[in-house]
């Protein structure tokens, strides 16, 4: 897998996982729906689904770099996905929503085959 | 006199006086590390700065690279080495140390040779790979002479100033350990606040960044400070090594040949001529798997010659390896042919500690992984450069609001001290960084001592907005030098178009990323300088 | 707590804790680093330089302890005390662990 690519990948897994965490917290859902607390079962979700992508973006670094430098790589990315965020959530809400969707899929489907070829 | 400023780390609890240390040693080492920050953030792209601030060797690059592109047949690995010992031979017979680097990990490329002078300098010199003969550098133009990105590079680990300078970055790197420790400790609610920014509410606004950049990019911080430490850590906490071999050069070069686990030769007296070279590197190429870098002869002439060949790392190992320093080597004893040792590639020198050493110098300067790298650790340094400049303005921020009267009668002419300096390290310290590239663009070419000069700019830039910040109020202040900076950024592809007819569209036309990713960066600066410039007018207005 | 140093001024009594923290902190960093250099298991100059590497972190929390709400005594006892054993030891086993 090369580099850049891993990188979108990771990057955009990163900014998923952090807008789910973001949106499970009540000050951020609120933010997005006006509904001042977040259901217990929808945050529970949230916070799986987050985790999930935070985790599933440690794959395309592992594969590019290698373990050790796919480690260091994923850390950095964790900190890029996290810092727009963070800093867009006050003014853009849903375009934050829409766009951890959108990277979700995004980064889901660049998964695919990767994950296919590993199990092959 | 009972001041908070005094009085403050007695009182109230552990994060109480932690916020108290977080504060004030914050505060007075900010505007240095905002100044480490910023340059080190550019340091990352120290290349492709130096690039563009030597456009003469432009033409010269593309010829290299287009020869390249056409195969042009040069001369092999044995005559590569004969022509380069033979060189060395003629003109510096008397020096302890060759060094020859035949050719690029493909066999082509330039022939390069090295040694030490007279002055233990460490010299080099090119031969063409068809003739043999010495390329005669700057002959057919003068390029002109600059430290390039280099200088970022310097200014960000001893400031220009030798030993000196190293001992304050150290200080300041320590004091933004201690700031990184306390300020966790301070921050009640880390996890709840962990995306929280509210903006254009003032005070909170300027803590919710503070924390936000801090927080999110912790990791990043922390290593960078840890690795800037440890990388000279043998100067700044000497004691272990003092204790077990004594001060001085010769304990010094005792401590590091244990540190390789390798002895440095000893000359013997007896003369004896460096044999024939390629045997030599064909045997280590076969031995260590990599194709030859460089061959280096200590004590060449004596019969205690020893012949190192070092290897070429591939793409994948710089890539994919913390420490991408360490390439495979073997080294002959040169009288009798024999391997004294081996190092096969990736392994580093001595043990755990060795390579401790090397992945922490690799992870501070990013030698690993490639572009995506090198832009990642831009961004994370951007966000330590924000932490740095929030954290300043946060305090007169807060103190705007409210006279905290710290230090008695003179707290009015403190926090002067304090805005002005904010002016000048944040905004005037930009200005002095642009202001370097356009000193590149028009200080004459043909000048004597002309890198200096550029330097001399940077620095005298520098002095100048710290004596604006002075004399001007701190809002003006604040106006005139952002917006100074925004058009110093957004005018530097015009004053490269006037002076060196290189203009955007030619360097996209042909390909030339390294000056456009310089010029567009600048730009980008340029355009969030005028985004503050706007904010403080609105916020002037209303 | 701080009723027996008050004969000093808050200044005084500040400009000990900065020295403390910076010159005590020091000197317990850099007996850590000789401790460490004599007993890691390892080569002398690898175990000083592990102890180098250590060391910084070391003197990170000692300087967050000079400022930890403790009476100055306390604080400046707390980092030298544990400097002088551990200076005391390093010298001690110096050679003994170090493999040399």
């Amino acid at each position: 897998m090369t580099t850049v690519w891993a990188s979108l990948l990771g990057l955009a897994l990163a900014y998923a996982g952090m807008s789910c965490l973001s949106f499970a917290m009540d000050r951020h859902h609120e933010q997005l729906t006006r509904g001042r607390e977040v259901p217990a079962r929808r945050r529970t979700g949230l916070r799986v689904i987050g985790v999930v992508l935070l985790a599933a973006a440690v794959v395309p670094c592992v594969m590019a770099w290698g373990a050790t430098v796919g480690s260091v790589a994923w850390l950095g990315f964790l900190s890029a996905g996290a810092l727009p965020v963070a800093l867009l959530l006050p003014y853009r809400p849903r375009a934050v929503a829409w766009g951890a969707g959108a990277a979700a899929v995004a980064g889901g489907a660049g998964l695919v085959p990767v994950l296919a070829g590993l199990l092959r | 006199m009972s001041t908070p400023a005094t009085k403050a780390p007695s009182q109230g609890g552990f994060r109480q006086a932690q916020a108290w240390l977080h504060t004030w040693c914050g505060l007075w080492f900010s505007w240095l590390l905002f100044a480490v920050f910023l340059t080190g953030t550019l340091a990352v792209f120290d290349e492709p700065i130096t690039h563009w601030m030597t456009p003469e060797h432009h033409a010269e690059e593309a010829a290299a690279a287009a020869k390249k592109e056409k195969g042009e047949p040069t001369a092999d690995r044995a005559q590569r080495l004969a022509w380069g010992m033979a060189y060395m031979a003629r003109h510096h017979p008397g020096a302890p140390m060759w060094e020859l680097w035949p050719s690029d990990a493909q066999g082509g490329g330039e022939l390069r040779v090295f040694w030490f002078d007279a002055n233990r300098e460490y010299v080099g010199v090119t031969l063409d790979p068809v003739t043999g003969k010495p390329l005669n550098d700057g002959a057919g133009h003068a390029a002109r002479a600059t430290q390039g990105g280099h200088h970022f590079v310097d200014f960000h680990y001893e400031l220009h100033a030798g030993t000196v300078g190293l001992w304050i970055i150290g200080i300041a790197t320590m004091a933004m350990l201690v700031a990184l420790v306390s300020g966790v400790i301070t921050h009640k609610r880390i996890f709840k606040d962990f995306f929280t920014f509210r903006p254009k509410k003032g005070q909170r606004s300027w803590l919710d960044a503070h924390n936000a950049v801090a927080v999110l990019t912790l990791p990043f911080q922390f290593m960078i400070a840890y690795t800037g430490l440890v990388i000279s850590g043998t100067s700044f906490m000497p004691a272990p090594k003092v204790l077990h071999y004594g001060t001085g050069p010769a304990a010094q070069m005792r401590f590091v040949s244990e540190l390789s686990g390798s002895e440095n030769p000893v000359a013997t007296g007896r003369a004896m001529p460096v044999p024939v070279l390629e045997p030599f590197a064909a045997r280590g190429q076969e031995r260590m798997g990599q194709p030859v870098r460089a061959v280096v002869i200590d004590h060449p002439g004596d019969a205690g010659a020893r012949i190192g060949v070092y290897g070429w790392n591939g793409d994948d190992d710089a890539l994919r390896r913390l420490s991408a320093a360490t390439s495979g080597m073997v080294q002959f004893s040169a009288a009798t042919g024999e391997v004294q040792r081996v190092r096969l590639p990736g392994a580093a020198d001595g043990g755990a500690a060795m390579t401790a050493q090397s992945a922490m110098g690799g992870l501070h300067m990013v030698t690993f992984g490639g572009w995506p790298m090198k832009w990642l650790y831009f961004l994370c340094g951007l966000a330590g450069t924000a932490m740095m400049g929030s954290g300043a303005v946060l305090f007169i921020v807060k103190r705007r609001q409210k006279h905290l009267g710290e230090f008695g009668g003179a707290t009015a002419r403190v926090y002067r001290l304090v805005e002005a300096l904010n002016v000048a390290a944040i905004a005037g310290l930009a200005i002095a960084c642009v202001g370097y590239l356009w000193a590149n663009r028009l200080v004459p070419v043909g000048i004597g001592h002309r890198a200096d000069r550029e330097l001399q700019v940077f620095f005298a830039l520098w002095a100048l907005a710290l004596v604006h910040a002075f004399v001007r109020q701190p809002a003006r202040a604040w106006r005139e030098q952002l917006g100074a900076l925004a058009a110093l950024c957004l005018l530097l592809p015009v004053v490269n178009f006037l002076t060196t007819g290189d203009h955007l569209l030619a360097q996209l036309l042909r390909s030339d990323w390294e000056s456009l990713g310089v010029e567009l960066g600048v730009m980008a600066f340029g355009l969030a300088a005028l985004g503050a410039l706007r904010h403080l007018l609105r916020k002037g207005a209303r | 707590m701080y009723t027996r140093s008050s004969s000093f001024s808050p200044a005084l009594r500040l400009l000990s804790r900065v020295a403390a923290a910076v010159f005590g902190g020091y000197a317990l960093a850099s007996a850590a680093a000789v401790f460490l250099a004599a007993v890691l298991p390892s080569g002398r100059a690898e175990a000083a330089l592990g102890g180098m590497q250590f060391s910084f972190a070391v003197y990170t929390v000692a300087v967050i302890w000079a400022f930890a709400p403790v009476s100055l005594p306390r604080a400046w006892a707390g980092l030298v005390l544990p400097a002088v054993v551990l200076a005391g030891l390093g010298l001690a086993l110096r050679g003994a662990g170090g493999g040399a």
